[in-house]
């Protein structure tokens, strides 16, 4: 009983700190990148990450003895964008403005890595209880790195927290905001100092523990890796010579090549069967 | 023959589907009032702000064969209690810094531009923004519709427009969509008469 | 012709997909370090856009639209881009053996590459008509392409450089794609005014 509560508790807080998916994982970039204007498109898509996790965790590991190896990948896509527009139908009925802030990047969640990611390599392995608590735990890692670089970008570009202006960083104040932030590039500038903050401090605290391999691919099955993010191989670990990383790339291209070239054939030949 | 087993995943993915599916429809129907009717208030919000006495807006769409000119997107007009127009709510929408900028324009009907507020757009923070500040909208408020507005270095005219500085195509893109109601409210007028 | 040339122009220069818009961020970071790898993956997004784009808008306008399903765009989008990517490829591998062998590679990468689902959704938030919507998706996947290119370039002077041990791979990456991104601030209110 004791270590069932031991490993549920790991499961959860894995994915705020060691395993953050957004600044450990570097898993779903875009909306990271893209919504986090201000604090409450932080939460919000933070929010909506999280109750697509739960969800699809719960029904992908309900039916992980049911969803046969050939479909498992369109499966877990279906049943993710079924609950993507499941919150993108309660979002606009009960917070309308929100989902005209976040946009597109709503029915986007359904490509963000990090759900695909857990399905794939937690949810379909491991019973309802632990899976749930996963989703949630990565869930919350990302709202927290969401509303974190929604802070730092609120707060340097616009003056303000949570819609409450900050007194002595306003136009014509004692620092001027820096528009910047809130722009694109401010996106980008901000992430790469957060996951250089996060290698750093990472490399203070887990010596130990340091993730092998290639980040992203540690993260998921080489397969499901290509699939997901188009070459992950950007990680801190990942080959860094071009040559060396286009052979990776092939190799993992030709990975799923071959795993979908058996499917094809599988299908033929039941063609064949059926004539 | 028929090779069941090879077709179990095909059949299983096709009841997922169907499953997800069904689920999303019933939150669909189930949501549909509140969502039509959070839709409703929402372009109401607007409206309503323009003209704080109607009691409903009657939204118009182009009567058959009749083609609006190009930027218009949107007629309305306001009603009061007893069903008397009391004004139209026109929104025109011209290309500025990053897309379109619509702005919508109320418009009385004797021909006075009420007040203007421009919607949703993708101007430059802090610079093309800042044409949704009430210092440069006041510009247009209460202005006679006879006459189009336009934009000058040093205003003196009542439909002389300070451009916003370093803000210009902003600026010009906010007059010029407000050009089109006025434009589009005098052939309106001359229809009735 | 002037509207189709401002959307395919806004769509590379302006609204460009990566830099602006942070569609695609994924491929972009991944395969950005050699000309190569940039080459065939672009060309393939641009593929794949534009067919994807092909296919969506009449489902989208001609099945969903009248029968009130509108609201299941997002989980019918991503069905009709995942199987299409599958025929492509197996299409490519049995009729044309070269293109197969040049693109072939980077297929089953952009299943879901959001710039894919993004494009498709984009073209029917912005009412596109069908014409409109294809230029968009074309100019999306060149955008995608220069922004590649442009930022194979910058990463090989970037590799070379001396950074701090802890700003070395990504995050000076992502520092230097804030600055390509500032570089095409250039590009704001051009448009307008060249095809005035």
């Amino acid at each position: 009983m004791a270590k069932t509560k031991v490993s549920l508790y790991k499961e959860f807080t894995k994915g705020i700190v060691k395993e953050n998916p957004v600044l450990r994982l570097l898993l779903g970039c875009c909306p990271t990148l893209a919504v986090t204007t201000s604090v409450k498109n932080g939460l919000g898509m933070g929010a909506a990450v999280i109750f697509v996790l739960i969800g699809s965790n719960l029904v992908v590991s309900l039916l992980r003895k049911v969803i046969p190896e050939k479909v498992r990948i369109p499966s877990f896509i279906i049943i993710i964008a079924g609950f993507v527009t499941l919150v993108q139908l309660l979002l606009q009925t009960y917070l309308p403005e929100l989902n005209d802030s976040l946009g597109i990047f709503i029915p986007l969640i359904t490509v963000n890595c990090i759900i695909l990611a857990r399905a794939e390599m937690f949810a379909s392995k491991n019973p309802v209880l632990p899976s749930l608590v996963d989703g949630l735990g990565m869930g919350i890692g990302s709202l927290a790195a969401l509303v974190l670089m929604g802070s730092i970008r609120e707060v340097i570009g616009n003056g303000t927290f949570m819609n409450m202006s900050i007194p002595f960083i306003q136009a014509g104040g004692s620092i001027e905001p820096m528009l910047i932030m809130i722009l694109p590039p401010g996106g980008f500038f901000a992430f790469g100092i957060l996951i250089a903050l996060a290698q750093k401090l990472s490399e203070k605290f887990e010596k130990k523990n340091k993730i092998e391999g290639d980040v992203c691919v540690g993260a998921i099955s080489e397969r499901t890796a290509c699939l997901l993010c188009g070459g992950c191989s950007f990680g801190r670990n990942g080959p860094q010579d071009p040559q060396q990383e286009a052979e990776a790339m092939k190799r993992m291209a030709m990975l799923s090549l071959q795993n979908e070239n058996q499917d094809e054939e599988s299908v033929e030949n039941n063609g064949g069967a059926q004539a | 023959m028929l090779n069941l087993k090879s077709l179990t995943p095909v059949i299983i993915l096709c009841i997922i589907c169907l499953v997800m599916t069904g689920l999303v429809s019933l939150t669909f129907e189930a949501t549909r009032e509140e969502r039509l009717r959070q839709e409703e208030l929402a372009a109401n919000e607007n409206r309503q702000a323009m003209y704080p006495d109607a009691a409903t807006f009657d939204v118009m769409a182009p009567v058959d064969g009749e083609t609006w000119p190009d930027g218009l997107t949107e007629w309305t007009q306001a009603l009061d209690a007893s069903g008397q127009t009391i004004g139209h709510i026109i929104v025109g929408a011209k290309r500025g810094y990053a897309g379109f900028v619509p702005v919508m324009v109320a418009i009385s009907p004797d021909g006075v531009v009420m007040s203007i507020r421009v919607l949703a757009n993708e101007e430059t923070p802090g610079l093309g923004k800042k044409v949704e500040q009430n210092s440069f909208a006041a510009q247009f408020s209460d202005q006679t519709a006879d006459q189009l507005f336009s934009i000058e270095k040093n205003p003196v005219d009542a439909h002389a427009v300070d451009a916003i500085s370093g803000a210009t195509i902003s600026s010009r893109a906010v007059t010029d969509a407000v050009n089109i109601a006025i434009q589009f409210f005098q052939t309106l007028e001359q229809e009735d008469r | 012709m002037k509207e189709v040339l401002i959307i395919l122009f806004s769509a590379i220069l302006v609204d460009n997909f990566v830099l602006s818009r942070f569609l695609g961020i994924c491929p972009f970071l991944g395969v950005s370090k050699n000309l190569k790898t940039a080459m065939g993956m672009s060309m393939s997004v641009i593929f794949v856009m534009v067919l994807a784009t092909v296919i969506t808008w009449p489902i989208y306008h001609l099945l969903l639209l009248p029968n009130d399903l509108a609201y299941l765009q997002t989980m019918i989008f991503i069905l009709v881009i995942a199987s299409l990517v599958q025929l492509i490829e197996i299409f490519l591998k049995k009729a044309v053996p070269p293109l197969y062998k040049a693109l072939g590679v980077f297929l089953p990468l952009i299943t879901t590459n959001c710039a894919i689902l993004g494009v498709t959704i984009l073209n029917i938030d912005e009412t596109y008509g069908f014409g409109s919507s294809i230029v968009n998706s074309l100019g999306a996947g060149l955008g995608f392409m220069l922004a590649l290119f442009l930022f194979a370039g910058v990463r090989r002077k970037v590799d070379q450089a001396n950074v701090p041990k802890f700003f070395k791979g990504l995050p000076i990456t992502l520092v230097s794609a804030a600055l390509v991104s500032i570089s095409f601030f250039g590009f704001k209110g051009l448009i307008e005014n060249i095809f005035k």
